[in-house]
């Protein structure tokens, strides 16, 4: 399954890019943010304070599962105006 | 596209033109500037990032929002990114109304709601040379 992770502010500065394309073994969201934060622990420890938007909308819920192509978007607390 | 996120220096009265009617006696300009410090530090400026075709999509959200609960009123947005010193513009709300009233409630309803849902996110950069990422709040 491969996805686009885009990564802003604290995740982006803990991983080091802004996006990249992943191949990816599990199957929902959960699954690869785990999987993400532990590949890189301080991003680990950014995610936990994130939201995150799939294909543009912001999830509620985890669990959603993934789809060839998605967008996944690491959206740390918003500070806007 | 509708632009309302933009790189450019923003001019609030042609915003504020924009939503103006001849039937509308109420306008009101809110707009937010970057202050010169950042806690007791001494700011040299902010670096705004944002995700940009979402943060289009919130706004047009927003706006939508808006005019369910104010119909009468006329209400625009633009917010700014990229680097941004103190005294420059980095957001502005333009709202028209018959009466002052809704107009200052449609205004502040709407950078309320830019404040909790917009994805961007603000980075001060001190003249000391230290930095802060602003604490935000969970979209």
């Amino acid at each position: 399954l491969r996805v686009r992770i885009l990564y802003f502010a604290q995740a982006r500065e803990a991983r080091g890019k802004s996006e990249e394309i992943l191949d990816f073994q599990g199957s929902s969201v959960k699954e690869l943010l785990s999987l993400i934060g532990k590949e890189n622990p301080s991003l680990g420890r950014v995610l936990k304070s994130c939201s995150v938007a799939l294909n543009m909308k912001i999830l509620k819920d985890f669990n959603k599962k993934l789809s060839e192509g998605d967008e996944v978007a690491i959206l740390p607390p918003v500070a806007g105006g | 596209v509708q632009n309302r996120i933009t790189d450019k220096k923003i001019e609030p009265l042609e915003l504020l033109n924009k939503v103006r009617e001849e039937a509308h006696g109420g306008n009101v300009l809110f707009v937010g500037t970057v202050r010169n410090k950042g806690g007791n530090k001494k700011l040299a400026f902010i670096e705004y990032e944002v995700y940009r075709e979402l943060a289009e999509r919130t706004l047009q959200a927003i706006l939508l929002k808006v005019k369910r609960r104010y119909p009468n009123s006329r209400v625009e947005v633009i917010h700014r990114y990229g680097r941004l010193s103190p005294g420059e513009v980095s957001v502005v709300v333009a709202a028209s109304s018959e009466h002052r009233v809704e107009a200052f409630k449609a205004c502040m309803y709407t950078i309320n709601l830019i404040k909790r849902q917009l994805p961007v996110w603000k980075k001060e950069k001190y003249l000391d040379g230290s930095e802060n990422w602003v604490r935000g709040e969970r979209i």
